[in-house]
């Protein structure tokens, strides 16, 4: 596993944050993970803006989105990435709690890759970020940088 | 009439001039100069000619007071040369109404008076009692003293020009009525000068003139028709056109008002001038009517729009709250359940048995409740949702959905009975998910029968019915009817989630859908005696329901 390869977790429960990165440390995949807790912060990160200004690393193989954030939303965060020419090759995972058709909908319209709602049980997900980290993180064969 | 009359008399005075008057009595006084032969052809012509005018002459003698008749007159009078021909006999022919009148007009005006005979009299006849008119004409001789000798004349059978006559004053009548009785205004108009002819009542009351303010003028004159006639070029249009139609224009009566009216006018030809018809109509209190009911619609609709508003307000709010239930209310859940989870990993099941099930009851809970907010939400997501309405073939809808769930029943032993059912129209994934729910509702509460007995059919349709009722049955655990309000219910459950699993949202679901689709639910049972469930589907393709 190459050190290059990294997700972006965009995630303002710190709670989700926990159990998510600790579902990926139980496969050893916490490592790649970069966490930004709003949508404005997972902006300036990916346009290296702030904070984060000094990034030096690539983009990540995967964004795992939240929908529901303060300041800027998920599928704010969605539409600006995919439609800047740079950004838009990063694959984007929706990964919330709701099952709304319209999130749905509206994510799909807007180039979603993915789309995952949180299970509950916490067994199912555990399951879905393992799926999901794996999936991206060894078997994908991320956008030539 | 006159000219008619003008003809006859000319006629008898050239008779009279010519000695063509011969009568047989007088015979022997006439000196001629023609052959007899000659004389008869002349004569045999004058009956023909009588015949065709239907006329007859006579010679009445007034020294004697008996008169001489034609042939032609005979035949008029429908009498024979036997009848007694005198002044009396005369008067029996005369109709008994006019007897009088012309006896007296003998007397008065011709003998006294020595004025010629002119006068149209009923006749009847002696025999048959059959009327007729006749147009009675005569000349007086005088001696040379001026005293009347005889009277020389026609008479003519004028019945069948009395009866156009009388037809036509009936006719006169009929439509003099039609006039002034009408509730339109009629206006008649010379068209070749524009002057009002004839204005009937109803005009002139919905206009408030006179009879003599409008006879005579022009209209322009009078101006309550500006809008259309208001010079004589206007006028020369409308006469050109010969048909003019408004629906609905203004007039202006005497005292200046506006009244509405709906105008027709047409022009005719009668004999050789040309007459316009104007028919007016007021249309004020139609209008009113109208007005009022657009006013009402549109207040109608101005309601509706509000309510449409509101509706919307409502279901935003619903929406939103749902969207928020859906992101905010299973984070917190999520969260119990993977923290406990991690407790109890952390603990490494050293736990005593006492805390372990602690954990486990705050686990199931977390579960339970994300279920039933899973439920919620599909339920009012379901009463959201847009309905198609397609044609549904019921009998493979239950056949897929039969084998699916008997899959999942591990070999239990399950009598189906599912009669052929009808098509019918609404969303099929919402019916399957009706269907779904019943059937599993059948296996679930038949479960703790050694054999479940399952039916699904449909009720016989009666007449003029307008929709359809299908019903599944079991023979399962049933329910208190007492309850029977409680079944659809959104959460409500008869039995302890021990007995049977579930949240209680199947038959809500079930009635929602089937009100939707604008059927009904209902259900029958008694505890230990299985149960019923029935919905109905109206037959017609447009009830379903908007959302």
């Amino acid at each position: 596993m190459s050190v290059n390869k990294h997700i972006l977790l965009v995630e303002d429960d710190d709670k989700d944050v926990e159990l998510i990165l600790t579902a990926l440390k139980s496969h050893n995949l916490a490592n790649d993970v970069d966490v930004v807790n709003d949508g404005e912060e997972a902006l300036d990160y990916l346009y290296r803006r702030n904070k984060y200004k000094d990034r030096t690393s690539k983009n990540p193989v995967v964004i795992l989105l939240d929908l529901k954030m303060p300041k800027v939303d998920g599928l704010e965060v969605l539409r600006e990435i995919k439609s800047d020419d740079h950004l838009k090759i990063i694959p984007v995972v929706v990964l919330t709690s709701s099952k709304e058709e319209k999130d749905i909908v509206e994510s799909y319209k807007l180039g979603v890759n993915a789309y995952v709602v949180k299970p509950v049980k916490f067994q199912k997900f555990i399951e879905a970020i393992k799926e999901l980290g794996l999936f991206w993180l060894i078997f994908n064969q991320p956008p030539p940088v | 009439m006159k000219d008619e009359n003008k003809t006859k008399e000319l006629l008898i005075e050239e008779l009279i001039a010519e000695r063509l008057w011969i009568s047989e009595i007088e015979k022997p006084e006439i000196e001629y100069h023609r052959t007899e032969k000659a004389l008869q052809e002349i004569e045999d012509r004058l009956i023909e000619l009588q015949k065709v005018a239907k006329l007859g002459h006579y010679v009445f003698s007034i020294k004697t007071g008996y008169w001489a008749s034609s042939a032609g007159l005979d035949d008029i009078f429908g009498i024979d040369e036997n009848y007694k021909k005198d002044v009396a006999g005369w008067l029996q022919i005369v109709h008994p109404d006019s007897r009088k009148t012309m006896s007296n007009y003998l007397q008065d005006v011709i003998l006294s008076q020595h004025q010629k005979f002119d006068k149209e009299y009923k006749i009847i006849n002696p025999k048959t009692g059959q009327e007729k008119w006749v147009h009675g004409l005569g000349n007086l001789k005088l001696d040379d003293n001026s005293n009347p000798i005889e009277m020389v004349g026609i008479i003519q059978d004028i019945t069948e020009r009395k009866r156009a006559e009388e037809a036509m004053i009936a006719s006169e009548v009929r439509y003099r009525r039609l006039f002034e009785a009408a509730k339109d205004g009629i206006l008649i108009l010379n068209a070749d000068d524009g002057k009002i002819v004839d204005a009937n009542p109803f005009l002139l009351k919905i206009l408030d003139y006179s009879h003599e303010q409008m006879l005579g003028k022009t209209v322009w004159e009078l101006g309550f028709l500006k809008d259309i006639i208001s010079n004589q070029d206007n006028f020369e249009e409308l006469r050109q056109k010969g048909y003019v139609r408004y629906e609905d224009m203004p007039l202006e009566t005497s005292d200046s008002r506006r009244i509405d009216v709906e105008f027709v006018s047409n022009v005719y030809q009668v004999n050789n001038h040309k007459v316009i018809q104007c028919n007016i109509r007021d249309i004020t209190e139609r209008k009113k009517a109208e007005e009022k009911i657009k006013k009402l619609n549109e207040e109608l609709e101005q309601r509706v729009f509000e309510r449409t508003a509101q509706l919307e307000a409502a279901n935003k709010e619903l929406e939103a709250f749902s969207y928020s239930v859906s992101h905010d209310l299973r984070a917190p859940l999520r969260h119990i359940s993977g923290f406990v989870e991690l407790l109890q990993q952390n603990t490494n099941n050293s736990l005593d048995e006492k805390s372990s099930r602690y954990i486990n009851v705050i686990s199931e809970s977390a579960q339970r409740m994300g279920q039933l907010i899973d439920d919620l939400l599909d339920f009012s997501r379901m009463g959201r949702a847009e309905l198609q309405s397609n044609s549904i073939d019921l009998n493979k809808l239950v056949a897929k959905i039969v084998t699916e769930l008997t899959s999942e029943t591990n070999g239990r032993n399950i009598e189906w009975k599912i009669d052929s059912l009808p098509e019918i129209y609404g969303d099929p994934s919402m019916m399957q998910l009706v269907l779904v729910n019943l059937v599993t509702n059948a296996l679930k509460f038949t479960r703790t029968r050694k054999k479940s007995k399952i039916v699904i059919g449909c009720v016989p349709r009666k007449n003029n019915e307008k929709e359809a009722v299908f019903f599944v049955r079991d023979n399962g655990v049933g329910f208190n009817p007492q309850y029977t309000h409680k079944l659809f219910g959104v959460f409500q459950r008869l039995h302890r989630k021990e007995e049977f699993e579930g949240t209680g949202i199947g038959l809500a679901n079930v009635r929602h859908i089937i009100h939707r689709h604008g059927g009904r639910t209902w259900a029958e049972g008694a505890l230990d005696k299985g149960a019923t469930f029935y919905f109905s589907i109206p037959h017609l393709k447009s009830a379903v329901k908007e959302k």
